[in-house]
């Protein structure tokens, strides 16, 4: 479970996020919304510990454990993953050593011993199929020379590799095609056990409609203004926010 | 003993001499290293001569391995290279030493006709090092690769000065040197490319890169083209630059911990100089090398952060 209080950060000394109060529950997935620098990306950076983020007051409790306390990694070995919106490539990195250092690196922090690489491969080659990445992007330097949808497939490839608890998936839809943000949304489906959460940043329906929200969340100039079911993101795409935002008085 | 060690001598002087004859291919790399056994003194005059016959091809390793001593050691070194005719040469210099040993190296190489030549200095270890390195494309057709890798930490000072002399038309250069820097390492790279009168067609790619991770850190570089004929393709350019942060923090979502994600940043930058040699096992072996004295692993380190 995560818990979300009263949070505030700011970036440069600008004040993004003012005040956020968020729960999500083992088994969840929210959805969050929001006009284009509205702090959806900030959020999520702020959660999984982006150091270009001065977090100015607040707290965030994971499985009743001190988030913001941890470093990134340690964020990560205990279940945290989040999907880039803007992935970074790494030239030189190959995805293979990249993941088995993930990997392995996350073994160790739960005191398991390193996979062999026979295995390795074996568990690249199998969570490979659930988003069905080529393996010729497998073989090649972390997004190097990917295309827009091709990073937002190996992102999703990632979150396959590292079985997180909660997942923040910034984007994912965007730069998928029809057909990718189909296997890459079936795929997340497919990786969802009864404690996996999630918090699905989007613009659109379409992605809500395969990941089926619990809760959809609007964060607008820094805080959640409403909360409500699935249909609010239907709303919201037939709508836009202005009606949210009169319903508010800003 | 591999094949090519026979062609291995020693003069009166004590200068090695490598010497394949015409139409010679020696399969098995020829390897070459230099260790200070206990007594010995601690300063070092080298000379090699290496001379390659007309067709002939080899791969020679010299792995400069001089260990700590009770006081600081020295080597002075001159190598000397002709390669004939339509002969092939790679030639890896690998120096591996330690934080309390000078080396002042002076590499000679005369290229005849569609010779082709790859150079590798990697300075993996050291405590003051300069390299000279001067090619002389002497025969049209000829060839020649330079490459360089330096990881440096501590207070190391590692020089590379570099002429590639395109004395005749067509021939071809291509220079990469990459330096990682660390702690208060300083790096300093000068390659000057001349292309003479008359060299017309000549092709040339110079490209030197840094990565100075701390602020205590220096490189200092100075690429340049001297070009007296118009008919040419030659291109060069340096940066430094530090690690980039976002793929550190990129790589720490995914849970690997911050000074991995150094490393392995630092070895992806220098391995685009591993990549281009063409000696497979050889690259995996230095692949090996240069991670393992990233990481803070090599016997003879016990200064860098790492060892602490
Ligand atoms: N590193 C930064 N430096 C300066 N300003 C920043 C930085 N990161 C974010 N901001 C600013 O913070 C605000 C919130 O940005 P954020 O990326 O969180 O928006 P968002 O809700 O994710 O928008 P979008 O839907 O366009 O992705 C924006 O005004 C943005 O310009
Ligand atoms: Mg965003």
């Amino acid at each position: 479970m995560l818990e979300i209080r009263n949070l505030h950060a700011s970036v440069n000394g600008k004040e993004i996020l003012k005040g956020i109060n968020l729960t999500i529950k083992d088994g969840e997935v929210h959805a969050l919304m929001g006009q284009n620098g509205a702090g959806k990306s900030t959020l999520s950076n702020v959660l999984v510990g982006n150091p270009a983020y001065e977090i100015t007051e607040g707290t965030v409790l994971l499985n009743g454990k001190d988030l913001l306390a941890m470093k990134p990694e340690e964020r990560a070995h205990e279940g945290v993953f989040m999907s880039f919106q803007h992935p970074v490539e790494i030239p030189g990195v190959s995805m293979v050593n990249f993941m088995r250092a993930a990997v392995n690196a996350k073994r160790k922090y739960h005191g398991e011993e390193p996979l062999s690489a026979s295995d390795f491969l074996k568990l690249m080659r199998e969570k490979r199929k659930i988003v069905e990445l080529d393996n010729k992007l497998a073989n090649r330097s972390v997004n190097e020379g990917f295309s827009g949808g091709e990073k937002k497939r190996n992102e999703i490839f990632q979150m396959a590799m590292l079985e997180p608890t909660f997942a923040i998936l910034d984007e994912t839809d965007s730069g998928l095609d029809v057909d990718a943000l189909r296997i890459v949304a079936e795929g997340f489906n497919k990786l969802r056990t009864p404690q996996t959460s999630a918090m699905v940043i989007t613009h659109y329906q379409r992605l809500l409609d395969y990941l089926k929200p619990d809760i959809v969340h609007v964060l607008l100039n820094g805080k959640i203004v409403k909360t409500a079911g699935p249909e609010l993101a239907q709303e919201i795409e037939t709508r836009g926010f202005d009606w949210i935002k009169e319903e508010i008085g800003l | 003993m591999t094949g090519g060690q026979k062609y291995i001598s020693q003069n009166a002087e004590g200068a090695l001499l490598i010497s394949i004859p015409k139409n010679v291919q020696v399969e098995q790399p020829i390897r070459v290293t230099i260790e200070r056994q206990p007594g010995e003194p601690l300063e070092e005059d080298r000379h090699i001569c290496i001379e390659m016959g007309e067709s002939a091809s080899a791969c020679i390793i010299l792995d400069d391995k001089i260990k700590e001593a009770d006081e600081p050691t020295k080597t002075k070194q001159e190598i000397l290279v002709t390669a004939g005719e339509n002969s092939k040469l790679q030639l890896y210099e690998v120096e591996e030493t330690h934080f309390e040993h000078e080396r002042k190296s002076q590499i000679t190489v005369n290229q005849k006709a569609y010779s082709n030549v790859t150079l590798l200095s990697l300075t993996l270890l050291s405590g003051h090092t300069e390299n000279t390195t001067t090619v002389h494309l002497n025969g049209e057709g000829a060839e020649t690769n330079l490459l360089g890798g330096v990881i440096a930490d501590g207070h190391q000072h590692v020089e590379n000065h570099t002429l590639i002399d395109h004395a005749v038309p067509n021939c071809q250069s291509n220079e990469l040197y990459k330096y990682v820097l660390d702690q208060d390492a300083v790096g300093v790279f000068e390659g000057r490319i001349l292309v003479q009168k008359g060299a017309q067609k000549s092709v040339s790619q110079e490209t030197n890169a840094n990565l100075v991770s701390t602020k205590t850190a220096r490189m200092f570089t100075q690429p340049a083209l001297e070009i007296y004929a118009d008919d040419v393709k030659c291109n060069h350019g340096a940066t430094v630059g530090q690690l980039d942060e976002k793929a550190l923090f990129y790589m720490q979502q995914r849970g690997i911990p911050y000074d991995e994600a150094r490393m392995l940043l630092k070895f992806a930058f220098v391995g685009e100089v591993l990549d281009q040699i063409p000696l497979e096992a050889f690259r995996e072996r230095l692949r090996h090398l240069v991670e393992k004295r990233i990481c803070g692993e090599l016997p003879s380190c016990g200064a860098c952060k790492l060892c602490k």
